[in-house]
């Protein structure tokens, strides 16, 4: 029986890749590392003997990620039995890829509604910086791809031709990842409304 | 988290008790849970919040380090304590109120 396995898979929120990760300790597969964000490596457990979190390390009242932060749920996660699987290092959205026995009981590491907050703040604080990255990309391929198409057809020039058709295919594939990028906002929008209802009511 | 003369949430309430004694972030999860009775569980990013918006306020302070780790340990302050009084009697008023009213109610623990 095959004890090692590699799944490519592409999430655009965090939310689901958590849900995957999950799906996959439930069905006897932990989580052991992750290669390129998009590349996950299993290895054969118990059904259910994991449960996988995935946390930002971004501090929402800094704006950014920082050591301290990273510091502090590296040490909290492995003092409280978890094992961390992976560490991205991006300053516009580091995670912590973590697992920890069920036997040990609930695994949560935000526990309370303020901190949830903060947490779906930072996913989608995530979202807009590559939302803004991916939009400008879009704009530039596009205007480059329609000067190119104008001076083309000024000098019926075919190599310049198909460098505008590489331009708005580059500008199409970018338009792609704004659009997978994007729509998570709102979703993290509604979560923040509703969890700041919450806690109107809880106050 | 509210202002300094609001309500507490349970967590802020359990992390200053805890602070009574210097303790690193791991041992204050452990205390609370120990103190509630396995009731509350923090997560480590509640902590992380609750501790940074604690030390903002002036209610708690770095202590040291502990540990191979050198891991931060913090304690209460004067004004974290004077916090933790106010809450004590928010809540003695809470339920010297509940108990006068719904006293017939009640079930009876003694």
């Amino acid at each position: 029986m095959k004890n090692k396995k590699i799944e490519p898979k592409l999430y655009t929120m965090i939310d689901n890749e958590e849900i995957y990760l999950n799906q996959m300790c439930e069905k006897g597969w932990k989580p052991v590392e992750i290669f390129l964000g998009i590349f996950f490596c299993f290895e054969r457990c118990e059904p259910g003997e994991y449960i996988a979190r995935v946390t930002t390390t971004m501090d929402t009242e800094k704006g950014r990620s920082t050591k301290e932060k990273r510091r502090f749920l590296t040490e909290y996660l492995t003092d409280s039995g978890a094992e961390i699987v992976h560490e991205t290092n991006i300053d516009a959205g580091s995670r912590i890829y973590a697992i920890r026995p069920a036997s040990l009981g609930a695994f949560e590491i935000n526990t309370d509604t303020d901190s949830l907050i903060a947490d779906y703040q930072a996913r989608r604080k995530f979202h807009i910086i590559w939302t803004v990255i991916a939009g400008v990309l879009f704009l530039m391929g596009m205007t480059f791809g329609l000067l190119f198409m104008r001076e083309a057809m000024e000098l019926g020039d075919s190599d310049i031709m198909r460098s505008a058709y590489i331009e708005f295919a580059s500008a199409a594939l970018l338009l792609v990842c704004f659009i997978a990028v994007v729509i998570p906002i709102g979703k993290y929008n509604r979560k923040i409304r509703e969890l700041r209802e919450k806690r109107e009511f809880e106050e | 988290m509210n202002e300094s003369k609001g309500a507490l949430t349970e967590a802020v309430y359990y992390i200053l008790i805890s602070l009574y004694q210097p303790l690193h972030g791991y041992g204050v999860i452990q205390n609370v849970e120990k103190l509630s009775g396995g009731r509350v569980k923090l997560g480590a990013g509640t902590l992380y919040g609750a501790i940074n918006t604690l030390l903002g306020r002036g209610w708690i302070v770095e202590y040291g380090q502990s540990g191979e780790r050198g891991k931060k340990e913090y304690i209460i302050t004067d004004s974290g304590k004077q916090a933790v009084a106010w809450e004590i009697a928010r809540l003695q008023e809470l339920l010297d109120n509940g108990r006068q009213i719904c006293q017939a109610d009640l079930p009876d623990h003694s």
